[in-house]
């Protein structure tokens, strides 16, 4: 039992040292884990599978380099999965460094797609006007970052052209195809078939939750594992049809996109970490066990 | 100077809060009224972004001083300080020089920015198309051709063109940035990683049945939010008659749906009612001790 | 005007009731009708194009519906619009600048944000009936809250080992209610530290925060008598960055090593950091936040945790100020009326389910209770 003992003050450094090992070691000796996809990152897939051909969709980075580990990389598959159903993504952001990472994800998931283009072709997994390359301006845009938070998500459901006059690089948007319209009308929520926002913390999907009675458009999340129980009530009454939770949800996104990416690397390391935490938890209740026995016969002792 | 101090600040926060909550329930027939309801928001921002000339001031003057004094972690203001005016030097130069550029002018040569600013390649400029809007969109072609000989031609907008004193300048704005910053912030954020293994190491123990209910509940998330719960449930497959109940990751999804969502709403309300509460004191100028006093 | 700082014998809230009706009236004398900014009252009351009324219907009969999750007009929508022909371009910019439809029935009440107004209504006849009562002298019971109880005692260690007291009061602006409880609270710690003669460490993360709260401690050092003691420069402004703050305050507490750390407002992803760095230096740390993902962080790792509403409690049960402890009973009062609205919804949900309650009416009157708490 003494060694039991000695772990109740065992230097928290020796605790930092495992977990980083558990992060490390099967980052080199890599190994995979089987990945089924569960019922809320099936939302999110399901519902861009049956869009139209052709639907716009508002993608919303609502994230910082932080985060970038854990969001990127669902963001970058949902991208892919767009490419490959011909669904051009709007890409806005409510915290200023979204534009940047929205950018390099899309970079990605572009090279991705060509990539993998000619054998989904080959094997018919394409939708029929599948684009190749897709376009700045005709098939995707980055609008970038407006300041706002939820004053900005609800001038958006009357108008795109008033708060993004230009985009990102600053070439105009009133003449983007991406923002035509069947009836001649201003470009606004109205014409977006699904909202995804990317959450890190304040001004991410909330906000949009907040003005749904002004854009009455569905929406889906793509939020921090920290943030999972948070949204899962947004789930459950409906308000969102699906959610990419952290790493995992990525993996599991990457799977259905048939993608070997950040997500599903990850995987085997975060596996491993809860693991060694869990580990960890064990034998700190040991050691509890260990000095409440110790206690309890050095009172007997006594008496 | 009470009624600068106290009076007038409580008679502001009034008339401000009774009337963005008028805004807020007045309808479209009330078009300056609802109005209201964005631009108060829009007047917040403003004054916030004066509010950074304070803060800077404030975050300069505190460093110096502790230079001057050498204090505790000097050593750390001076890095801080060559931080701030190197970052800030860049941006307002970046920024602003544009307007000392030459104008953009066919068959002129300059530096063409990569799409993700950290490289820069030298350019002819082709042609100049003006939209309707007064937007330019210049197509370029590389000075220099590739290494079979062909010479890339491309549309670029007019913020990658840059001289070469300012393509070095932006270049190495991003270089800190993405460097520096972002790297800075993931690591940061994985730290957590770390404090977490080390915070349920120290406090996870079963002091009573509570106590363990909650590990159970805390095991059962953990293994069903990674692959590594599968595994765990596929093994239990094999137990007799219970197995294929003992399904991780449902029952990790019944737990979140459930109770730990039951419990957050709980939160949730009561912390609402706070908020609501709060902000009526507030306005009301029955809660007025964050002005100083006992209120 | 001294009415509006003592509010006794209910006048306070007659002023306040003339107050709101003036401004209203003042306000709408000014506004006349104009055309309305409103694009979602506009379309949906005056649109000649049926199409977007139908698009806009569809979508709401979709989230009314859980079988159904998109509404088949709002995603066809999307590629109807771009399988219009080139030529629409020019018409687009033309029309791109149409000026949004009059519509013909302008109101002046948002009904949608009745059911907002009635929860505030009710909390206001609360809270105002209870701290009436509460000036009065009745007698009101407030439970004893460890962490806020804990206060005191944390700032004497700090003293007794020689060392200071470090204050954070959350990563968001003045414009967060949660920034403001924890600025008040600052002040009865700074009024502690006067006391004392502890120093008190306050790295701010927005600058307007740090002028509110050196104006805050100030006023609690001249209260004390020891405005000598008072250094706004150990209550300043960081960075606005949030993983940079975290850094800073990680910091100060390696190099000064706080005796006693206060982590209350609003926190986020640093909670954890922050308070780890804080235990790792061996502090007492009283933590309190309303913000439920952070919870489970300051439970784990700080010694006490102020859970949601304690937060807000918090002025009241240090200053036992009568009216403000009126207000928490008014707002526990309502506490009630909520819990009892969602046993009584619960109840008539689940009787609506079942054949019989379906026959005895139940699911019209569960859909009509559901609808009113809309």
């Amino acid at each position: 039992m003494d060694i039991f003992l000695k772990l109740k003050n065992l230097d928290r450094r020796w605790v930092y040292v495992f977990v980083a090992l558990s992060v490390i070691l099967p980052m080199v000796f890599k190994f995979e884990l089987p990945i089924y996809p569960g019922k809320a990152v099936m939302g999110v897939y399901n519902t861009i599978d049956t869009l139209p051909e052709g639907s716009r969709v508002f993608l919303s980075f609502d994230f910082d380099p932080a985060a970038e580990s854990e969001l990127g990389p669902g963001a970058t598959a949902i991208f892919v999965h767009m490419f490959r159903r011909n669904i051009k993504p709007i890409v806005g952001c409510n915290w200023p460094v979204g534009n940047e990472i929205a950018e390099k994800c899309l970079t990605e998931a572009k090279k991705i797609h060509l990539d993998t283009y000619d054998s989904y072709l080959n094997n018919n997994k394409l939708v029929k006007n599948c684009i190749r390359e897709p376009k700045n301006g005709t098939d995707y845009v980055i609008l970038g970052y407006k300041p706002g938070g939820i004053i900005h998500v609800k001038n958006l459901c009357t108008d795109f052209m008033g708060p993004y006059p230009q985009d990102k690089d600053g070439t105009p948007t009133v003449n983007m195809p991406i923002f035509k319209t069947a009836s001649g009308n201003r470009f606004s929520m109205n014409d977006i078939a699904l909202i995804i926002s990317y959450t890190a913390g304040t001004n991410g999907i909330e906000s949009f939750i907040s003005v749904e009675g002004d854009h009455k458009r569905p929406m889906a999340a793509g939020c921090t594992s920290v943030n999972i129980p948070r949204f899962t009530t947004y789930l459950q009454t409906g308000q969102l049809v699906g959610m990419i939770g952290g790493l995992p949800g990525a993996a599991e996104y990457e799977k259905l996109v048939d993608h070997k990416g950040e997500g599903r690397a990850g995987m085997a390391p975060q596996s491993i970490a809860h693991l060694i935490i869990m580990i960890f938890i064990i034998l700190g209740n040991l050691a509890f066990i260990a000095e409440n026995r110790k206690v309890s016969k050095s009172k007997l002792k006594k008496e | 100077m009470l009624f600068v101090k106290r009076t007038l600040p409580l008679l502001i926060t009034f008339v401000s809060g009774i009337i963005m909550i008028v805004a807020f329930f007045s309808g479209p027939a009330l078009p300056r009224i609802k109005s209201l309801e964005e631009i108060f928001p829009q007047w917040i921002q403003i004054i916030m972004t004066f509010t950074m000339i304070l803060g800077a001031f404030s975050l300069i003057r505190f460093n110096f001083q502790k230079i001057a004094r050498k204090q505790n972690g000097w050593g750390y203001s001076i890095v801080l300080l060559v931080g701030f005016f190197g970052m800030a030097t860049l941006g307002m130069v970046s920024g602003s020089w544009a307007k000392f550029d030459p104008e953009i002018k066919e068959n002129s040569t300059f530096m063409c920015l990569a799409e993700n600013k950290l490289t820069a390649v030298e350019v002819n400029i082709k042609s100049i198309e003006t939209t309707k809007d007064g937007g330019k969109i210049i197509t370029v072609e590389n000075k220099i051709p590739d290494k079979d000989g062909n010479v890339f031609t491309r549309k670029v907008s007019t913020d990658r063109l840059k001289t070469p004193i300012m393509s070095k300048i932006s270049i190495l704005q991003q270089v800190l940035f993405e460097g520096v910053f972002k790297s800075a912030q993931s690591t940061m954020f994985a730290l957590l990683a770390f404090f977490v293994a080390s915070a349920s190491f120290r406090a996870f123990r079963i002091k009573s049945k509570e106590a363990g209910l909650l590990m159970f509940s805390a095991f059962i998330v953990m293994l069903g939010n990674v692959p590594l719960g599968n595994m765990v449930s596929k093994l239990w497959t094999w137990l007799p008659f219970i197995g294929k109940y003992l399904d991780i990751v449902v029952i990790k999804e019944w737990i979140i749906s459930y109770p730990s969502s039951a419990a957050q709403s709980a939160i949730l309300i009561g912390a609402m009612l706070g908020y609501i509460s709060s902000s009526l004191k507030i306005i009301f100028g029955v809660e007025r001790s964050h002005l100083g006093g006992e209120g | 005007m001294s009415v509006l700082w003592r509010p006794s014998r209910g006048l306070f809230f007659l002023f306040i009731m003339a107050l709101c009706l003036v401004s209203t009236v003042a306000l709408y004398a000014q506004s006349e009708v104009m055309p309305v900014q409103n694009p979602t009252v506009t379309e949906s009351v005056t649109s000649e194009n049926s199409a977007e009324i139908n698009n806009i219907k569809n979508a709401e009969n979709k989230l009314d519906s859980k079988e159904s999750n998109l509404s088949e007009k709002a995603l066809s929508e999307g590629a109807e619009a771009m399988a219009s022909s080139e030529d629409s371009i020019e018409s687009l910019n033309s029309d791109s600048n149409k000026a949004p439809k009059i519509p013909q029935k302008p109101y002046y009440f948002e009904s949608s944000r009745s059911s907002t107004l009635a929860v505030i209504l009710v909390l206001l006849i609360f809270v105002a009936y209870y701290t009436f009562q509460a000036q009065r002298g009745r007698e009101m019971f407030i439970r004893r809250i460890s962490g806020l109880s804990a206060i005191e005692d944390a700032v004497g260690r700090a003293t007794e080992m020689g060392r200071g007291v470090l204050y954070v009061p959350g990563i968001m602006d003045m414009d967060d209610i949660q920034t403001i409880a924890g600025v008040t609270i600052l002040g009865h710690v700074a009024r502690k530290t006067a006391e004392y003669d502890t120093d008190l460490y306050s790295p701010m993360t927005r600058s307007f925060v740090m002028s509110v709260a050196q104006e805050v401690v100030k006023q609690a050092y001249m209260e004390k008598g020891r405005i000598d003691a008072y250094r706004p420069d150990r209550i300043n402004y960081l960075t606005d960055d949030q993983f940079g703050y975290v850094a800073g305050v990680g910091g100060i507490m390696m190099r000064d090593k706080p005796a006693a750390c206060f982590y209350l407002g609003t926190f986020y992803a640093e909670s954890l950091i922050l308070a780890e760095t804080g235990n790792s230096i061996g502090a007492i740390q009283i933590a309190g936040t309303a913000e439920p993902s952070q919870i489970p962080f300051f439970v784990a790792a700080c010694d006490y945790t102020l859970i949601g509403e304690e937060l807000f409690a918090a002025s009241a049960y240090l200053s036992k100020n009568p009216r403000e402890v009126g207000s928490l009973k008014g707002q526990d009062m309502v506490k009630i009326v909520i819990i009892a609205a969602i046993v009584f919804g619960t109840i008539l949900v689940t009787l609506s389910k079942t054949p019989v309650g379906e026959r005895l009416g139940f699911a019209t009157a569960a859909t009509t209770f559901m609808e009113f708490l809309k």
